[in-house]
């Protein structure tokens, strides 16, 4: 770190934090916190093509994309000069759960895959405990290294907590995290009539359903027809581990898995629910397993249900052609059930 | 177990088996000592992949469809109960056992999966597990007692003779004898219900290994090659193309990280016949060697795949061999650290994936070329600092 970058900026450290992974989960709370840390942030480029090219080139080969995605955004961050990077350890946020295992060793991964990052990464370690909310320990920890006083640590603490409590009771009124966060990436310019009411579940990560580059704005294109769209999200936690205990002996290892197979498995039951649309990166672990499970059981429900596997190659047609066979299929069902009627 | 995922057949109905991984003879004497109806699994084949690779997902991990195959060819020779260990993750590992049961209960087959999970992931399933695959309703303390005892004697045993085998085959002048004394021996081991038997076993087939004859090698040209990587296509030769029959006829000793005995060593330290001090160092040794380049345990065996490095360095190791499944994640995380470490430690590495695309030629290329830069760099060696 040198003192030349903090004269420059009058005094405030630059805190870079990638647009990718975990961000658009808790981007909410991240802000906030820093804000009131006085400290200056820093965002990656929005995902596209060059730094997708970046993370592709320097991440080992066989890596699912959102971490070359990843590697391609703490990369981008190095060009903007900032003097720290966050890339919080995320080990767990309940009781004998964890992330998948690439989040629980990803700072070791970006070390050895981008050198020039060492000695400037902020590493919160976010692990679950009894009580205590996880990432405060890791709050403090980062107070300590940006030498900030742990009165004005406290006070940050306490003010992005209390927001992050409003922002998930916002979603469970119905909003999706992309209206929240992103807008103009998920809000349709004009919105065609439909005869039928059509509703449908597009179940995925944060990083691939709200990544523009990789969602290629998905979200956007089936609510430009009218259709109205659900998320795991929309799913309370208690909710979800309760149907995944009706299908498994145990639940999974992964939280986000966890959420996103206990609102699949609910959306499944839901007679509300027209389809549903599972987003998944190429070779995802964790996802075969919901996507092997998920197929098993809408078998029984015959639920409509389609999975999109994306990658670095995905195209925009690609996704576009699916999306609309599902849309069309869904729409002459209807039509069926109401010639029928 | 509630609802779906209950077991369904009778204690008195079961036909028991266990993955195929290693050397599944020791599983055969443990169970079939405890009166079980035990069936030894059929050795994996291609036909094994292929079966297992068609009902399973199509981005698990191999070990996943092999041990699928495995078990769906066992069910043909009248299979109904699979034992098998769990794990509390993060790798997948320990989901298999709910997955495969899954599967093979919507193919229409009755069957059970009893899967032995450590006591984090729930103590009253795993005590109910381990009544059932051990059957204790049907033996006495004494006799559980000494079938663990057959079974860990016998791995300890069965193992040394390996580790024996994948050194001195390096030497073997007719190749074929030592695999085909290899293979009987662990046919006949499968038969023991004691241990004097498994101890003249051990003797006789010792002095046949030791009468072939071997290519003589001076100390200083051996080659040692170190295996590291995820437990089941380090262990099982069927899923490596017999990776350590093909080193050692490329004239190279070869020994590997993973071995059952020393796992169990291990992780079962209060076991009195289980115990081997060294080994069990070593495994420690290793994660602390991890330690300042990965810190976390992430599930399977990638922080002490990172650790073995520097302690095969350490031991005067020529080169590795890492293998892994495609789309391992704990691995996906080692081979990011792999270059820099192999750099850093001045040891040739080569990470090798496996699926079910993975062609016999392909493993073997890679492998000669491999040993060849071996080979070379020694010859450098000893020329820049023989003057």
């Amino acid at each position: 770190m040198n003192l030349n970058s903090i004269k420059e900026n009058k005094g405030k450290i630059r805190i870079g934090i990638p647009r990718a992974l975990l961000y658009f989960y808790y981007a909410p709370l991240w802000e906030t916190f820093f804000k009131n840390l006085d400290v200056e942030i820093v965002y990656s480029s929005k995902t596209n093509k060059r730094v997708l090219d970046l993370g592709t080139m320097s991440a080992v080969t066989d890596i699912c994309v959102p971490i070359k995605i990843f590697t391609g955004h703490i990369i981008d961050l190095l060009d903007k000069n900032v003097d720290y990077i966050l890339i919080p350890r995320m080990l767990g946020i309940e009781k004998i759960k964890f992330f998948c295992p690439k989040f629980m060793a990803l700072p070791e991964v970006i070390l050895a895959t981008v050198p020039e990052t060492s000695g400037k990464l902020l590493i919160p370690c976010i692990r679950y405990k009894k009580n205590v909310n996880g990432y405060i320990d890791g709050a403090y920890k980062i107070g300590e290294k940006l030498n900030i006083q742990k009165k004005d640590v406290k006070k940050a603490i306490k003010i992005s907590t209390k927001y992050w409590e409003t922002h998930n009771k916002t979603l469970k009124n119905g909003n999706l995290i992309g209206d929240i966060l992103l807008k103009n990436e998920v809000t349709p310019d004009t919105i065609q009539s439909n005869p039928f009411k059509i509703k449908v579940a597009l179940l995925g990560y944060v990083y691939n359903t709200y990544d523009s580059y990789l969602s290629m704005s998905s979200i956007k294109r089936l609510r430009e027809k009218g259709i109205e769209i659900v998320g795991f999200e929309n799913i309370t936690e208690k909710t979800a581990y309760k149907e995944i205990k009706k299908e498994l002996p145990k639940p999974l290892f992964w939280t986000f898995s966890n959420r996103i197979l206990g609102a699949g498995l609910k959306y499944l039951k839901d007679d509300q629910i027209d389809g549903i649309i599972h987003i998944t990166a190429f070779a995802c672990g964790p996802d075969s397993i919901i996507g092997s499970v998920m197929e098993l059981r809408s078998k029984e429900y015959e639920k409509p249900f389609l999975t999109i596997r994306i990658d670095e190659h995905i195209g925009q047609a690609h996704i576009t052609t699916r999306l609309e066979a599902f849309y069309d299929m869904i729409y002459r069902k209807k039509s069926r059930l109401k010639n029928i009627n | 177990m509630k609802g779906k995922n209950k077991h369904i057949i009778k204690a008195k109905d079961r036909v028991c088996t266990v993955p195929y991984m290693g050397s599944p003879e020791t599983f055969y004497v443990m169970f079939s000592y405890l009166r079980h109806n035990f069936i030894m699994p059929p050795k994996p084949t291609k036909r094994t992949l292929e079966l297992g690779v068609k009902y399973s997902p199509e981005f698990i991990c191999i070990p996943f469809k092999f041990i699928l195959g495995t078990y769906l060819e066992a069910i043909e020779l009248g299979v109904n109960t699979i034992i098998t260990a769990g794990h509390q993750g993060p790798c997948r590992a320990g989901l298999y056992g709910i997955m495969h049961q899954m599967i093979m209960r919507d193919m229409g087959h009755k069957v059970d999966v009893i899967y032995l999970d450590p006591p984090s992931q729930g103590r009253l399933s795993l005590m109910k597990a381990v009544y059932k695959a051990y059957n204790l309703g049907k033996n006495s303390p004494f006799r559980v007692w000494h079938a663990g005892k057959l079974f860990f004697t016998l791995y300890y045993v069965m193992d040394k003779m390996e580790k024996h085998i994948s050194k001195i085959r390096a030497y073997e002048i007719r190749k074929g004898k030592i695999s085909e004394l290899w293979k009987n021996a662990k046919e006949e081991f499968s038969k023991i219900t004691t241990l004097e038997e498994m101890y003249d076993i051990e003797e006789k087939y010792y002095k046949l290994i030791n009468e072939i004859p071997l290519k003589k090698v001076d100390e200083s040209e051996k080659i040692r090659i170190g295996v590291i990587g995820e437990i089941y296509v380090v262990m099982e030769q069927a899923s490596n193309f017999n990776l350590e029959e093909r080193l050692n006829y490329l004239g190279v000793e070869v020994e590997r990280t993973q071995y059952q005995s020393e796992w169990s060593a291990y992780n079962l330290k209060k076991l009195p016949w289980a115990q081997n001090p060294a080994a069990k160092q070593r495994i420690e040794n290793a994660l602390d060697q991890a330690e300042e380049h990965f810190p976390t345990y992430i599930g399977g065996h990638s922080k002490d795949n990172i650790g073995f490095i520097k302690i095969l360095k350490n031991e005067k190791f020529d080169g590795i061999v890492h293998l892994y499944p495609f789309g391992c994640l704990p691995e996906l995380c080692s081979i990011s650290l792999i270059p820099e470490l192999s750099h850093k430690y001045d040891i040739p590495i080569i990470s090798l994936a496996i699926d079910e695309q993975t062609a016999e030629a392909h493993i073997q290329t890679r492998l000669e070329a491999f040993i060849d830069l071996i080979k070379s760099k020694r010859k450098y060696r000893e020329k820049t600092f023989s003057v």
